[in-house]
């Protein structure tokens, strides 16, 4: 994936279908419908703001920001999207948090005999807040996982997509944190993972140990959790 | 949705365009053995070692050996029941409709298939005969040599006026003893166009097709080329000197163990005498410069479909960001200076767009060459293009509008 030429006076659109638009579109069955769109961000490093100030700092990200070709993966083609909120003067936004009784610095350990299920809860929290705008609260999420080694239990994914990326869109949990935020609760479980496949997806240095990664997109507020999920043949 | 934007009927629109690509085929590519590829399938029976050739040759743009090399076009030659080099060797024919002939000639049946191949395919027809007529002047096409264009040169169709072939009507310069069946000529250069076809817009059972005529006198038609095909068919008697002597040494059917025999004659002769392979070579390393000077041009059609996608973001939408930049560790937004809250609004820099179906999955994504500025005083549009091309199913977006 190299970067595209910025150096015209022109904008140059690269746009490719993804592996699942190619998928859809080979299906003849009309499931290939764009329906809506998203704008995101991802190159952007907006603390460039903060060193240069506004004025330089544009001007920086505008015209030194490489910005890198489209990806064709699903996946990863859009990380950070841009967030509609028709208050124009919030200064604080929300972002995503991970509690449970197995977490670590943002590491869940869960493993493939005894201890094959995680309850986890992923939260909204703000700080000098007293309440999350009500715009920014989400009532659904978008969480995905490897489908070769872990599901959400107690519902099916939405989609799988050819890189075995499960899918699953889920409500948030009834209640609420204490400035309005929502919380989702995530029953994790490990799939039945060979020893085989411990030998071939194990770290390097520790075949009894796989590391995938889970992601949980808010509908409403855009925020992102990305946590790394350390699965272990012995719990 | 606070991060997806709904399309709205006047948001999407499809339509037409046409793109149009310049091929030039270099004359080393077609005479170069190491780009001209033979497929020999085709073997005699019977008496001796037997000889082996090609139904046809395809040209490559380098090296066919190597995978990075391009097919640019497959060539043949074929000949009609009623041409003088079929009638010449006075055949007989069998109960079952075969032709015999004499034993001094190679694969005549299988000629005679391929231009019988043609004529069904182009004109609907197999017994039917080419023509090639310029104004009050028209010829039969008896021998006709046949150049098809891969797709992925021709594209959907050729474009008429654009097309033009260099060649050496006549063989080699022949010294005492020497022989020219190989030897690269420089004899009566020929430029065949199809020049004024843009107002002669003819049709046949093989689709739009354009009178190929010689350049220097557009009266002369030489040729047919089939647009829609991407075939040339080329009038071997009358696009080739008839007359001059051609020797060298081809392959032939004996009952000893060689299989190679001098031949003397001329280019007529030679369509009989030879295997296709013999004909094929000789034309395509003698008749055609070289150097890497141009031999055959044209420009291709390709037919886009596309669909518009007007990715509208009006001024107060898509001006924040989930991107973990956008806010410090304590989650306050950092484009926004301190004590500046009542007068600065925030802005985000848009490096791509996603087109979503209604379950949230990715369909395409359009990356821009730098991040475009989105704050509340911008309602800006992004105009997204998916073309949907034969080749293959993607691409390719153009500009923005602000």
């Amino acid at each position: 994936m190299g970067f595209l030429q910025g150096d015209t006076n022109n904008i140059i659109l690269d746009a490719v279908l993804t592996d699942t638009g190619r998928q859809f579109l080979s299906k003849n069955d009309g499931s290939f419908s764009v329906v809506k769109f998203s704008l995101s961000d991802d190159e952007v490093d907006y603390s460039i703001i903060q060193k240069y100030g506004r004025t330089v700092g544009q001007e920086k990200i505008e015209k030194n920001t490489p910005v890198f070709e489209a990806l064709t993966n699903q996946a990863f083609a859009q990380k950070y999207r841009c967030v509609s909120v028709s208050n124009p003067n919030l200064i604080y936004l929300p972002n995503l948090t991970l509690l449970g009784n197995n977490v670590s610095n943002n590491i869940l350990s869960i493993g493939n005999t005894t201890q094959k299920t995680r309850t986890v809860t992923v939260s909204q929290n703000i700080s000098n807040v007293s309440s999350i705008d009500i715009e920014l609260r989400d009532q659904s999420f978008i969480v995905e996982v490897n489908n070769l080694f872990l599901q959400v239990l107690g519902t099916a994914p939405d989609n799988i997509d050819n890189n075995l990326r499960a899918t699953y869109i889920l409500t948030r949990d009834s209640g609420q944190t204490a400035q309005g935020g929502s919380t989702l609760t995530l029953n994790v479980g490990t799939k039945s993972i060979t020893d085989t496949q411990f030998q071939i997806y194990g770290a390097s240095n520790n075949k009894s140990l796989i590391t995938t990664f889970i992601k949980v997109s808010g509908i409403q507020s855009g925020a992102v959790l990305e946590f790394q999920v350390n699965i272990s043949s012995t719990l | 949705m606070a991060v997806f934007k709904e399309f709205s009927a006047e948001d999407v629109k499809t339509n037409k365009s046409y793109l149009n690509q310049l091929v030039d085929i270099l004359g080393s590519d077609i005479s170069g053995s190491s780009t001209r590829k033979q497929y020999q399938v085709f073997v005699t029976g019977g008496l001796g070692p037997g000889v082996t050739s090609s139904l046809f040759q395809t040209v490559f743009d380098q090296d066919f050996t190597l995978q990075t090399a391009n097919a640019i076009f497959d060539t043949t030659f074929g000949l009609h029941t009623g041409s003088e080099v079929v009638t010449y060797l006075n055949p007989t024919i069998d109960s079952n409709g075969k032709y015999l002939f004499p034993a001094n000639s190679l694969m005549m049946r299988e000629k005679m298939d391929i231009y019988r191949l043609f004529a069904q395919n182009l004109l609907g027809d197999s017994n039917a005969m080419f023509t090639a007529i310029s104004g009050s002047t028209s010829y039969n096409i008896k021998e006709a040599m046949f150049i098809c264009f891969k797709r992925l040169f021709s594209r959907d169709q050729v474009k008429r006026e654009t097309f033009a072939i260099r060649y050496y009507a006549s063989g080699a310069s022949l010294g005492a003893g020497q022989q020219n069946l190989a030897k690269a000529s420089s004899n009566g250069s020929f430029i065949l166009t199809d020049i004024n076809s843009s107002v002669n817009k003819e049709y046949e059972v093989g689709g739009q097709v354009s009178t190929v005529v010689d350049s220097a006198n557009i009266a002369n038609p030489l040729g047919l080329l089939f647009l829609d095909k991407g075939i040339l068919v080329l009038d071997i008697s009358r696009s080739f000197d008839q007359a001059g002597p051609i020797s060298g040494a081809i392959d032939c059917v004996t009952n000893t163990a060689g299989i190679v025999t001098n031949f003397t004659g001329t280019l007529k002769n030679l369509m009989s005498s030879g295997s296709m392979d013999e004909f094929l070579d000789h034309v395509c390393s003698t008749r055609f410069t070289g150097s890497d000077e141009t031999s055959i041009t044209f420009q291709n059609i390709t037919n886009i479909n596309s669909t518009l996608f007007f990715c509208r973001a009006g001024a107060d939408e898509f001006n924040y960001s989930s991107n973990p930049t956008f806010t410090d560790e304590n989650n306050r937004i950092t484009v926004i200076d301190p004590g500046q809250e009542e007068t600065q609004r925030t802005f985000t820099f848009v490096t791509s767009i996603g087109l979503y179906d209604s379950t949230d999955n990715l369909l395409a994504v359009a990356k821009m060459s730098r991040p475009v500025k989105k704050d509340d005083e911008r309602d800006v549009t992004f105009k997204v293009r998916l073309d949907f091309v034969r080749k293959n199913n993607k691409r390719k977006i153009i500009f923005r509008n602000r």
